[in-house]
């Protein structure tokens, strides 16, 4: 089987993506979504503006967003342009992000009986293009910071040190009623950060897209 | 336990050769988890559309928009399938203006709902509203119940369910809810 990954482009992909989330995130999470207004407080959730969309014969299969402005880590994660900044500087690279804007990469979502194909890791790789993720969407041509929240035990998982992409520590997430059934005491959420030219690997960052993967169902693991 | 048949506050008969007006909406459940603010969206455009039945035309928007956009709210929240229809259906009957919804949800929320619309029944609404209050300011804001505790507080409105099984499965249950508002009480404000 082929899965083509691509940037939902149309009004009809974009409203596609979102039903898929939607129903997704509100069945695990029970989380509502709204464009005219969101309270954590109330389970209402922002949508992001851009999606990365995986089919297989044309059925959407799984998808990946996009925050390209007001960013769910900034609105909520209380995060500050100090702890960015010490990040570029450990890095060595605070003067080539000078005025950068900041996206975040959210709502990763795999339809239900897909799981076994390793779809979450292949659009979650694919979202580290550049044509996907600094893509002059708002036109401003500014350098892009990246930001990612989530359980440590997602991030590590897909990120380093098991994926291909550094996602620096920023801070601790602060807790909301939103999130209850997700994290835990053991596996709380936090703000990361990825800096494009020294955190993603170049065949990942000079990714083209439209691209299409063979997949294989993986053998379910013995014992569980 | 048997979660299938009444519950609730005794609502009034009603004649349907009596019956003034009736709109019928039906709906995806997933329409409005995709959008939230759909559901304050049809709750006032309903009440929009019946408000021309009383005199205080804009109390009367209020008080039903309020009851409406709970029971709409409850409608996505509720429903076992997202892609199910559900329907909301108002009738006006000149003293009684009634909201039927109609959902199909699972085992635990039906149980949930029968118990809450037991209680709601049988205690003081007052009671309920500070009880509400804090819970809603302790935990849950995203299922307050404030709006219907309140209808029945100020307005006397009744709240009951039907409740029936789905043939061929036993974890899933038809919900008609209604909401009965009496006309004259949303006259004198």
């Amino acid at each position: 089987m082929i899965l083509r990954i691509s940037i939902a482009k149309t009004r009809a992909e974009v409203l596609r993506c979102q039903y898929f989330i939607a129903e997704i995130y509100n069945r695990h999470y029970q989380i509502m979504f709204s464009e005219d207004g969101h309270d954590l407080d109330a389970r209402i959730e922002p949508y992001p503006q851009k999606y990365l969309m995986g089919t297989v014969d044309g059925l959407l299969v799984c998808a990946f967003g996009l925050y390209t402005r007001n960013t769910y880590v900034e609105r909520y994660g209380g995060l500050t342009d100090e702890e960015v900044l010490g990040q570029l500087e450990e890095a060595g690279v605070a003067d080539r992000y000078v005025g950068a804007t900041r996206r975040e990469l959210t709502k990763l979502v795999v339809r239900d009986g897909w799981e076994s194909f390793g779809l979450a890791r292949m659009i979650l790789n694919a979202a580290h293009s550049r044509m996907f993720c600094e893509g002059d969407w708002d036109g401003d041509g500014r350098p892009v910071l990246l930001l990612i929240c989530g359980k440590v035990s997602i991030i590590e998982r897909f990120w380093a040190p098991k994926g291909p992409v550094r996602a620096r520590y920023l801070a601790p997430f602060p807790r909301y009623p939103v999130h209850s059934e997700y994290r835990s005491e053991k596996d709380p959420m936090q703000s990361r950060l990825i800096i494009p030219d020294v955190d993603i690997p170049a065949a990942l960052r000079e990714l083209t897209l439209p691209v299409e993967l063979e997949i294989t169902a993986r053998a379910p693991k013995v014992g569980g | 336990m048997d979660l299938v048949g009444q519950v609730g506050d005794t609502l009034t008969p009603q004649d349907p050769a009596e019956r003034l007006s009736k709109l019928r909406v039906e709906l995806l459940p997933i329409d409005l988890i995709v959008q939230w603010r759909r559901c304050s969206k049809m709750a006032d455009f309903l009440a929009g559309y019946f408000e021309y039945h009383f005199e205080d035309r804009p109390v009367a928007a209020q008080v039903l928009s309020t009851g409406l956009n709970e029971l709409i709210e409850n409608l996505a929240k509720f429903s076992a399938n997202k892609q199910k229809p559900v329907s909301i259906e108002i009738n006006h009957y000149g003293e009684l203006l009634t909201v039927t919804t109609e959902n199909e949800a699972a085992r635990p929320q039906t149980t949930a709902l029968r118990a809450r619309l037991a209680r709601m029944a049988t205690t003081d609404p007052e009671e309920l509203f500070l009880e509400q209050l804090e819970h809603t300011a302790s935990s849950d804001r995203a299922a307050s119940g404030l709006g219907l505790i309140n209808l029945k507080k100020d307005y006397g409105a009744r709240l009951a369910a039907e409740i029936r099984a789905v043939p061929d499965d036993p974890e899933r249950f038809v919900v008609s809810l209604q909401l009965e508002l009496n006309v004259d009480a949303i006259e004198r404000g």
